[in-house]
């Protein structure tokens, strides 16, 4: 006691010298939220000779995606893919393997926090490149130039200055009215994540990408994995074709799906989770029990402690807070980019973005092509689209080719007994210019990059079909599927 | 509201500079899906110059009303739609615009060659683009196919670019064509990005398929290239004006979450009173950070010693230090009759405003206890109320810390917590 006073005494006297020399620190341009759309924002803001700050009170950069959610999430689905294929898909390509293989759940988080910690650190080790100044607390706005921080450390708070501001709080895992999320037994995609002990039985709310991400890693891992989709399709803004194969598939592999069913309710008991559903068509209920119950219906954006209130800008019925072309709110100076405001959720989006917005305050103008944004979804094999799907395309009347190549004709699937999936390409149906690309295939979504390069450049389907593709590799089923637009594939 | 460049318009208006032409000023389309829309409020007068990113106009579509920016500088020269005009056709002429420094009593009016432009005519078209502007030898914007007229004001063809290398399927039907290269890039109408020649285009313009064809799709592709922003709904203004208000409202309601504390200070230490009051605000900044530091001891150096959390899910179950567990407001000084509040900007909240509400707080429960303390002139109560963020288990044992760091830095002459 005596000595924690004597601590106070000197905190007390150096007060008065901070005080004479405190400052306001001024920026041109301050980043709140040091996500993908974020840290990227000030890293361009930065090489474009501005003075940049970037403020985020995870204590860590990546947001979202690179702590709780792509990353760990990819590392967790390719090192149990790995297991799985061990154990399950060996023997018939002459790999005996002599003993037990199993899984250590503790071995394959640690692996999993590597990447992670891997990843964040290195970008606060850009900013120090780029010369980004990092603030570690919660930024909140005090008026249209000052934003408050609050360091997370407990620190005294103090505010900053800004000419410009770009906003990129992100989102968060949307819950679901009347279920409680304890992040043990109910969890969202940041539990599931982080689970210490296989659940024998997970349910899962919602057949999207999280959801069937998730099913897949504790399916392979032997839990007995349940969907339930609300709507009758799984793969929200798949094409429907895609859509289904998918659902095959991950049913051959054990996923259960529950389509077109909704939940009344969802409660813990114990050590277990009781699930009430119905059946939307037939009105039938049931009560399925579960270990662990993953609630993955979506993301909202979140602003919680920004205080957006206070320079006024504004939030749309959804949430979102609300911009014009040039990411601009109605304050001139403040942009929002990200989850947080409109388009789909999805980090390569929200990183053009912070791209773009760094580029306007600098030079009036950027540029990001939203008819052109990839998705993928990382189970095996994975799906991947660009621009439009068949659904699109009917509803705008809009006359077009199918070019469709399943893998199980592509040389180097076969050789890798990895033939699952097809390529499929939707190209206008007299110019010939492609309007979508879908793919589900092993490596689909490093494969979808060249859809999006097609669409990007206005190809036809002509011109990637004339264009050399290295034998034998998997993109082949590619150049197959642009020329059946037009004409006959060669070797199907 | 929203705001939106209009880019394709000003564009227009841009290349006609030196030509002394004015530049017709069209309705534009907000939205892939607005065929007409009404003009809430002009922003300019004629003759009014603009700058830039300035309002020219408030237009109204039937999902929102949009602020129509200016992409240039310029002069407003006439206004052919007036405010409240309604069901005003995309792509009809609203108001002709001139460059600055313009003589507007010499200035031309520009045909309108879009609407004069009779439809179906794709095969024509290279000539009949010619015709209504002949003063201008080049011009990008002009190549827009009649046909299309009726969905965007924007075009989607432009002159071809000279240095494009062909695509493949371009080069081999040129080739069998017998187009040649020079050809190719003067006459075909490029609608792939930055003036690339596209098979669709060379398709069109050997007589395959029609020009309508590739402007419909290229037009669809380019509609899909912004975020549609032509349909928000904001959200509903909730019915409490602000969150401080709501706060100090349930305040009374709720006496569990608040603890008032009155100190009694001996101003000598101090500046007097005003030095005191001054102070009063790091105080109470300091007793806050003393009170998480005692928590969270690994705060105390600095952010530089953070650990690196292991565990991703026990920082999920235990509240993170960024969770505040009490706010400090109300901070009174009670300093003979006087009762002043100061602004606590350091602490989260700003000072509440319910003045009836401050009063009852504010009464000073001393004055009564200990009379001749109150009355001497060496001496102040300071009073705040402390709320409790009840949602976390360990708020009450933050705010025993956070009360006995207040003693420590400002040993008080007596303590009372009511």
């Amino acid at each position: 006691m005596l000595r924690s006073t004597q601590v106070l005494r000197n905190l007390n006297k150096s007060r008065f010298n901070f005080v004479r020399f405190a400052s306001t620190k001024e920026h041109d341009v301050v980043v709140i939220g040091g996500g993908p759309g974020g840290y990227v924002a000030a890293i361009k803001a930065a090489q474009l000779g501005l003075d940049t700050a970037c403020v985020e009170k995870r204590g860590k950069l990546g947001g979202t995606c690179l702590n709780v959610g792509c990353i760990p999430s990819k590392a967790l689905l390719n090192n149990t893919h790995l297991y799985h294929q061990i154990k399950h898909d060996s023997e018939h390509r002459g790999i005996e393997i002599a003993g037990d293989v199993s899984v250590n759940i503790t071995k394959l988080q640690e692996a999993k926090e590597k990447a992670v910690n891997g990843l964040t650190s290195g970008i606060e080790m850009l900013f120090k490149k780029n010369k980004v100044t990092y603030y570690k607390g919660e930024g909140s706005f005090i008026d249209e130039n000052n934003i408050k921080v609050k360091p997370i450390d407990g620190a005294e708070e103090f505010d900053i200055k800004a000419k410009d501001i770009i906003v990129a709080t992100g989102s968060e895992a949307t819950p679901f009215p009347g279920i409680e999320i304890d992040e043990e037994r109910i969890v969202t995609s940041t539990g599931a994540l982080s689970l210490k002990e296989l659940p024998k039985r997970l349910a899962i709310i919602g057949g999207g990408i999280i959801g069937l991400e998730m099913a897949s890693v504790y399916a392979r891992l032997g839990s007995e994995v349940t969907i339930i989709e609300f709507q009758n399709a799984i793969g929200a803004g798949m094409d429907a074709e895609v859509a289904k194969t998918s659902q095959k598939i991950l049913g051959k592999q054990g996923l259960k799906f529950k389509l077109g069913t909704k939940v009344t309710k969802g409660v813990r008991e114990g050590d277990i989770v009781k699930v009430g559903v119905e059946n939307v068509k037939s009105g039938e209920t049931e009560e399925l029990e579960a270990d662990v119950l993953l609630v993955a219906i979506g993301r909202r954006p979140y602003t919680d402690g920004l205080n957006f209130e206070a320079v006024g800008l504004e939030k749309d019925n959804k949430g979102r807070l609300v911009i014009d072309s040039e990411y601009r709110t109605n304050k001139q100076n403040i942009r929002v980019i990200g989850d947080v405001t409109f388009g789909a959720m999805l980090a390569h989006k929200a990183e053009e973005e912070g791209i773009a917005a760094a580029e306007y305050i600098k030079k009036g103008h950027g540029h990001v092509n939203y008819g052109n944004i990839p998705s993928v979804m990382y189970t095996h094999p994975e799906v991947a689209w660009v621009g439009s799907n068949e659904q699109q395309l009917k509803e705008q009347g809009i006359k077009y080719k199918v070019g469709k190549y399943p893998f199980i004709a592509n040389s180097r699937a076969k050789t890798n007994l990895d033939t699952e999936g097809f390529v499929k390409i939707l190209a206008d149906a007299e110019t010939q210019r492609v309007l979508g690309v879908h793919i589900i295939g092993p490596n689909a979504g490093e494969m979808i990059a060249e859809g999006g390069l097609a669409l990007e450049y206005g190809a036809s389907t002509e011109d990637i079909a004339r264009t050399c593709h290295a034998h034998p590799t998997l993109s082949e089923a590619f150049k197959e599927a642009a020329l059946g637009t037009f004409d006959k594939t060669i070797n199907f | 509201m929203l705001r939106a460049s209009l880019r394709s318009s000003v564009r227009s208006f841009h290349s006609n500079r030196v030509y002394n032409a004015a530049t017709i000023f069209r309705m534009p389309a907000m939205s892939p899906t607005m065929t007409e829309g009404g003009i809430v409020a002009w922003k300019l007068k004629s003759g009014d110059k603009f700058a830039a990113g300035d309002v020219l106009v408030e237009v109204e579509t039937d999902k929102a009303t949009i602020d129509v920016e200016a992409q240039d500088d310029g002069v407003m020269w006439d206004i052919l739609k007036n405010d409240g005009d309604k069901a005003i056709p995309v792509g009809q002429p609203i108001a002709y615009l001139a460059e600055e420094g313009d003589d507007l009593s010499s200035l031309e009016k520009p045909k309108d060659d879009q609407a004069a432009a009779p439809k179906e005519e794709p095969k024509k078209e290279e000539p009949k683009k010619e015709e209504p502007k002949k003063e201008e030898p080049k011009k990008k914007e002009e190549s827009k196919p009649a046909s299309s007229s009726s969905s965007s004001s924007s075009s989607v063809f432009s002159a071809a670019n000279p240095k494009q290398k062909f695509s493949p399927a371009v080069e081999l039907l040129l080739h069998e064509h017998e187009i040649s290269n020079e050809d190719a890039l003067s006459k075909i109408q490029a609608s792939g990005p930055k003036g690339r020649i596209l098979k669709g285009d060379v398709l069109a313009y050997i007589g395959e398929i029609k020009l309508d064809a590739v402007s419909k799709i290229a037009e669809w592709i380019k509609s899909k290239e912004h975020l549609d922003l032509s349909n928000v709904v904001l959200a509903e203004k909730k019915p409490e004006p602000k969150k401080e208000d709501t706060k100090v409202a349930e305040e009374p309601a709720k006496p569990t979450d608040i603890l008032d504390l009155s100190i009694t200070v001996d101003l000598t230490q101090f500046d007097g009173l005003s030095g005191f009051k001054s102070y009063a605000p790091f105080l109470i900044k300091d007793a806050t950070s003393l009170a998480y530091q005692r928590k969270f001891p690994q705060f105390s150096e600095g952010p530089t010693s953070i650990p690196s959390s292991g565990d991703l899910f026990d920082e999920l179950v235990s509240p993170s230090v960024t969770e505040s567990r009490f706010e400090v407001t109300n901070v009174k000084f009670d300093h003979w009759e006087e009762i002043s509040d100061i602004p606590v900007k350091s602490v989260q909240s700003s000072q509440a405003p319910d003045d009836l509400f401050d009063e009852i707080i504010g009464s000073s429960p001393t004055s009564t206890s200990t009379p001749a303390l109150a009355k001497s002139n060496s001496l102040v109560d300071l009073e705040l109320t402390v709320k409790i963020n009840e949602k976390l288990s360990d708020s009450k044992e933050f705010i025993s810390y956070f009360e006995e760091a207040l003693y420590e830095l400002l040993e008080p002459v007596e303590k009372e917590s009511v």
